[in-house]
Formats: C-alpha cells, structure tokens, sequence
C-alpha cells in the first residue's frame, strides 16, 4: 500500500532519489489533475502532501506564492497548474495529451480558460449551500462541449489533459454533496452527455490508480470537507 | 480606417490573417507586435468598446478583444492568442523552445496579469498614490529580474512575448502620467535595467511600425486618456 506523505511546518525538503518531485494536497483538485496527467503520462514521480494550514517553509523558496502546486524536476522548478502541465507536455513529449492541430490546441486552452476562471468558485461555493442554477450553468459548458465534439472523451477516442483537468473538480461534487447534505441532481436527460462521460472516467484505470495511492473517495472527500468547514482541515482522514 | 460599433454589419471574412482591435487596447497592442515580428502580413478591423457590435459577443462569448480569425478559426484570451500564433507560424519563435524557460517566460506573464495590469487599468481613473507606489514596486520587481537575465530583453537578444505583453502595458504610463500631470519618475538609476530596457523597446522596428499603422504617439494617448477621465471616450483621438 502506498504511502501519503505530509509535509508541515518544521519539515525540512524531503530528499528523493525521484528526479520529478510534486508538491501538491490529497485532496487538491489542481494538484490532483497533475497526478493524474502524470500517471497517464507514464512518468515517475514522487508526491507530497503539503499541510496548507501549517505549511512548511521551504515552500515559499520553492514558489513565492506559498501556493500549490509546485513541480520539481532536477533543479527545476515550475508552479501554476496549466504551466506545469505545459512544462510536463514540452519536457515529455511522449503520449501527448494534448492536439497537435494549433487550433484544436486554442479552442482547447480557451475551454480549460473558461472552465477554470467559472467552475472553481461555484463548487466551493458548495460548502455554503447549493446554487443549483449557478452550478447548472457551468455544468452547461461541460455538456454542450461534449455534446459538439461528439466524441467519449474531450479528447477524443482518449481522455486527454482537458479530461483530467475538468473531472478532478466534478469529482468533488458528489462529496460536497454527501458532506453537507446538498440536494442536486444532475439531470440525466438533458445532460445525458456528461453523464456518459463521468461513466467513462470513473472507470479510468489511472483515476483508480490514484484514488487506490491516496486514499481518496467520495466518502473520505466528504470527511475532508467537513473538517473544513469546522475550521480545522484533517488533510489526513481516512489513512 | 472602420471602427465596428453597435448596430456594424460584421466585416466579410478575409483572405489573411485577421485581428479585432481596439488602436489604444494594451492585450491587442502586444499581439500587433508580435504579429509584425513573426512577419504575418494580417488585416485588423477596430472595435468600438464603448459600443460593441451585437455580433462580437457571438465570436467571442465573453465580448471581449483581442480576437484572431484565421479562415475558419477564431482564437480568443491574449495568451492563448500568442501560444496559437506560435504554433501556427512556427518560421520566427518568440517563445523559449526550452521548456522551463518557456515556464519561467508564462509565470511572468502571469504574474503581470496578476500584479501590474489591473493598477494600471485602475490609474486611469483613480491616480492614487497607492497605486502609484504600487506599480512602481512591481516594476522593481521587473527591473531586478530584468538584471538577473542580463539580457538585452527578457527574451534575450531581441524581443519575445513576454517583452511585447509588458509593453503594451508599460507604454501607456507616460501618457496616464501626462494627462493627470503627476510628477512620478523612476530613477534611473534604481531602475537601471528597466530603462535600459525601455530605451531598447522603445527603437524596436515592430513597436515603430505600429505606432505607424495605428497612428499612435504620446499626444494622441493622452488625448484618449482625458477623453476617457472625461466620461466620453474618443477611440479617434489624433486621428
């Protein structure tokens, strides 16, 4: 069984005989997408869980931000989600997970754009009750995307960065609503297209892979948000 | 020259390369001049702002400039406007083929957006002299990573992206300055590579040949500040 390990304050940089290094958070949709990116990638890397609440203070040297997550890679070190991810694409350029047509390539970074700058406040926005038009709306781009593409995945016949990128944040939407007792349903009808698709993902063997490495499932996720909500984050529930 | 207002029949597709504009629009500046870098021969129509054409929002849903039509293909989002031309005109790079250094150039960016553009946007209205300070501390932080690359430009030994973005933005502080009078100066010695840098930028080819094409010049962009300060923006100004 894997180990998660958490780094706090106090902690000092891990040594790791791993040359790709990330900094992220169980439980962190952004860092989430990267492992899951990563592992479909076939890279080999090391994970660490930082405790955001207290965290360590190499982490600042590594990303002036204070933010995560960050990649290590050799002595390189790159942090912003979409920049690692490019950096991840440049650096190993076998099974892309991105279009190599320029234009598929833009309309892709315009719908990730979209979705990351509209999608985040209102899942978060969850943990104060539900907004069901608001989240409705956002999940719209979701449907109608797919719906035009007409293909199982946003990437096509395979998941794709877009794929990771979107379902690490639906993932946490049946969490949030087991945490805090939220009624919202997805309607099946008028969103069949999105429902065949999260049908798809979960059965992805690298989503499993990394649910199975962190100890993570809705019923944990749910843990999770509630000590959040109660003020004190157990970035370790469940292990 | 057509300025597209509310009420504009949207333009026949052309045969080149085509930019939506605005003349004193600091995201599209920076994309004019990389298009002249790259050596795209493009035709640009200018969008009246104040009173957008009803069909903008349908080529770009968020109504927003800069917008790239190629054939078929309509990019929107300034960054992914410069990441689509560089995959589409490959011939002359103005991004690091390097993949941390490309990393390093997107933070930069990013932390521009994130930093500078909003004070200065915000001094057009509000010349505060925290803003003032402000904007004068980010670009410290400018002007020290500009020492630490040693460069002639943040892209070396002529002008990539990140150079073209930043000016668009930093080109219009002489004319905020000019149309509300202030008396801030960056010294010139505290600010040394900075400066260098502005005297650099300021003698580049592409940056003259648009404030060619686009008729612009210190006179004019304060003019359209004051318009602006006034309540009754003149996107004409000087013309």
């Amino acid at each position: 069984m894997a180990k998660v390990i958490q780094l706090q304050k106090g902690d000092s940089k891990p040594s790791s005989t791993k040359d790709l290094k990330l900094y992220g958070m169980r439980f962190d949709p952004y860092s989430m997408a990267l492992r899951l990116i990563m592992r479909r990638k076939g890279l080999d890397f090391d994970f660490y869980s930082i405790k955001m609440s207290d965290r360590p203070d190499f982490l600042q040297q590594l990303n002036p931000n204070g933010q995560i997550p960050v990649l290590e890679h050799g002595d390189t070190v790159v942090y912003e989600t979409i920049i690692i991810y490019e950096y991840l694409e440049d650096t190993f350029t076998d099974k892309p997970l991105r279009s190599s047509d320029p234009a598929t390539r833009a309309m892709d970074r315009i719908f990730l754009h979209e979705i990351y700058t509209n999608l985040p406040p209102v899942i978060r926005a969850m943990m104060e009750g539900i907004e069901a038009k608001r989240l409705l709306d956002q999940l719209l781009r979701v449907e109608n995307r797919l719906q035009k593409q007409g293909s199982p995945y946003f990437g096509g016949n395979e998941p794709n960065y877009i794929d990771f990128m979107v379902w690490s944040w639906l993932e946490l939407i049946p969490a949030l609503k087991r945490a805090f007792t939220l009624t919202f349903e997805l309607p099946r009808g008028s969103f069949s297209n999105t429902w065949a698709w999260i049908g798809r993902m979960d059965k992805e063997p690298v989503i499993n892979a990394e649910r199975k490495a962190s100890r993570v499932n809705a019923e944990i996720r749910s843990r999770f948000f509630k000590s959040v909500a109660d003020g004190s984050p157990d970035y370790m529930v469940g292990l | 020259m057509s300025l597209l207002s509310k009420g504009s029949p949207r333009p026949a597709k052309s045969s080149k390369p085509r930019l939506y504009t605005a003349r004193f629009d600091p995201y599209s500046a920076g994309i004019r001049f990389l298009l002249n870098k790259k050596g795209v021969d493009y035709d640009f129509v200018y969008i009246n702002m104040q009173d957008k054409p009803e069909w903008l929002a349908d080529i770009n849903p968020a109504g927003q400039i800069p917008i790239m039509e190629i054939g078929d293909e309509i990019v929107c989002e300034t960054i992914v406007i410069y990441d689509y031309l560089e995959d589409k005109f490959p011939q002359v790079k103005t991004q690091p083929t390097d993949p941390y250094l490309k990393a390093k150039d997107k933070i930069f960016i990013d932390h521009t957006k994130e930093y500078l553009t909003g004070k200065i946007t915000s001094m057009v209205k509000n010349p505060t002299q925290e803003n003032i300070e402000y904007v004068c501390s980010v670009l410290k932080s400018i002007n020290k990573i500009m020492g630490e690359r040693g460069t002639d430009f943040l892209g070396g030994t002529s002008p990539n992206f990140v150079d073209y973005y930043l000016w668009g933005w930093v080109e219009l502080l002489s004319a905020l300055k000019a149309a509300h009078e202030l008396s801030f100066e960056l010294d010139k010695d505290e600010y040394k590579h900075y400066w260098a840098w502005v005297m650099k930028m300021d003698k580049d080819q592409h940056i003259n040949n648009d404030r060619e094409t686009h008729k612009l010049n210190l006179k004019c962009r304060t003019a359209f500040f004051k318009s602006v300060i006034n309540g009754s923006p003149d996107v004409n100004a000087g013309l």
